[in-house]
Formats: structure tokens, C-alpha cells, sequence
């Protein structure tokens, strides 16, 4: 066993002699409280415009949908 | 079990994650007064820890790395407050100087020696020691909670051990100045 080994075993023994085995109560008392009145953060699911494995059939049909719904998006008089 | 109560959490459930928060905070504690050294701070980063684990828990995509990902959050409490405490401490610089190493177990048994050495290093040194010999996690899983590369993680591993090292050494010679907290006190 070298000097190396027995420095690391010295950390971790002064380690697990030094951990305090319990937080204080109020700390997660505190936190949940905290929590309380704060909101989760939202998380966005962008859904892609085209799959990367579509098939002819399905990016046909996709983009009939997508040209058939362009009337009522678009203002009247562009296309006039 | 876990997994469950991670999944309900993340989809807004207080009570399911009060359980999760209580099962994990002695341990996100222990590792926070480790790293930081001082009981005041250890708190505030394990409330902050579990404030922001049921902030961002919903980004959270697999409910099985949930302790994986506790060790992140501690570890950015850690890192937030180190800084703020930096302008306190004097950093040890690494100057090896093997000829007045302390040598082999005499020297390095010594727990209140390397206590006052552990002492002497940066939060970000400190915490790298706590996930590796504390925890017992592995050069990858230190990487992870860290958010660094593996090979950073083994080279930021390495020298925190020199700068323990050179810590140790100064200290048997009694040559280190008090840090700056200490001479302001």
C-alpha cells in the first residue's frame, strides 16, 4: 500500500467519521414550504414537422392536410 | 417504488415528491456540508437542491436517474454558493515539493491533518473528493454530476488530491498564512 492509498483511504474515513447522519428538520420543512407556492416548469414538447422516417404515402397525406388548411390561415385577398 | 413516486412528482404531485425530498435531504445534506464546510451553507444548499428538483423535475426524462440527477442539483447549489464564499478563501496553490512531503501512514493516518488540509481547498475540490470517496461514485458518475467530461473529471480528480497534498505538506511545515476568513475574524 502506497502513500496514494492511504491518503485516499484517510479522506474517506475523515469523510464518513464527518457526515452528520440527519439535516435539520427545518430544512425540508422550509423547502416544502417553499414548494408550496412555487410552479414546476413547463416543458415545451415540440412535435416535428416531418418525421424523419415517413413514408411517401404519409408525407402525401401530410402535406394535403397542411394545403388544405392553408385557406383558413391565410388572410383573405393575398392570393387574389 | 421510486420511479412511481418520481413519474407522479413530475406531473405536479406535492405529496409524492414531500416523499421523495424527505427520503433524499440527510443525504443531499451530508454531501453539501462536506463540500462546503459549514453548517449555515450545507442548509441553504440542500433547500435550494430540492427547491429546484421540484422546479425542473418535469424536464427530468428518465425517472430511473432521479438520484443521479439530485447530485446534479446539489452539486450547482454547491457550486453557486462556493462562489459567492470565494472572495472569503484564500485558494492553496499546488507547489509540490516531494522533500518535505509528509511521509506514508504516520503523516497521512492522521484524520485531524487531513481535516485541516480538506479545509484548505476550493468547493469545486472539495466536492469532487465527496462524490468520489463519500459517495463512492465511479470517475464516470462523478462526470455526470459534475456535467463535465470523464477525462476532466479524472484530471480535476487528480489535482485536488495535489492541491490536498500541498495543503498537507505546508501544513506540517507550518509555513501556509491563515486564509483571508480566518485573518478576518
Amino acid at each position: 500500500m502506497n502513500a496514494n492509498d492511504n491518503l485516499e483511504r484517510g479522506i474517506a474515513d475523515v469523510y464518513h467519521a464527518e457526515a452528520p447522519h440527519r439535516a435539520p428538520d427545518w430544512v425540508l420543512a422550509n423547502a416544502l414550504e417553499t414548494i408550496e407556492s412555487t410552479p414546476q416548469r413547463r416543458v415545451l414538447i415540440r412535435v416535428p414537422w416531418r418525421f424523419p422516417d415517413m413514408n411517401n404515402t404519409f408525407a402525401k397525406a401530410t402535406l394535403d392536410a397542411r394545403s388544405n388548411s392553408m385557406p383558413l390561415d391565410t388572410p383573405q385577398g393575398i392570393f387574389r | 417504488m421510486q420511479a412511481e413516486l418520481v413519474d407522479r412528482a413530475r406531473r405536479g404531485d406535492r405529496e409524492a415528491f414531500s416523499v421523495l425530498a424527505a427520503g433524499a435531504v440527510d443525504r443531499l445534506y451530508a454531501i453539501a456540508r462536506l463540500a462546503l464546510r459549514d453548517t449555515e451553507l450545507a442548509e441553504d444548499a440542500t433547500q435550494e437542491a430540492l427547491v429546484r428538483a421540484w422546479r425542473d423535475l418535469p424536464t427530468l426524462r428518465d425517472v430511473e436517474r432521479f438520484d443521479a440527477w439530485l447530485y446534479r442539483l446539489i452539486v450547482r447549489s454547491c457550486a453557486d454558493i462556493g462562489r459567492h464564499r470565494r472572495k472569503w478563501r484564500a485558494e492553496v496553490s499546488i507547489v509540490r515539493d516531494d522533500a518535505s512531503e509528509p511521509d506514508g501512514a504516520a503523516g497521512l493516518a492522521d484524520r485531524d491533518l487531513i481535516e485541516r488540509g480538506l479545509r484548505r481547498l476550493t468547493v469545486p475540490q472539495q466536492t469532487i473528493l465527496v462524490l468520489t470517496y463519500y459517495l463512492g461514485l465511479s470517475p464516470s458518475e462523478t462526470a455526470d454530476a459534475l456535467e463535465i467530461p470523464v477525462g476532466t473529471a479524472k484530471s480535476r480528480l487528480h489535482y485536488a488530491i495535489e492541491a490536498l497534498r500541498a495543503a498537507l505538506a505546508a501544513d506540517e511545515r507550518g509555513t501556509v498564512g491563515d486564509t483571508r476568513e480566518e485573518r478576518m475574524a
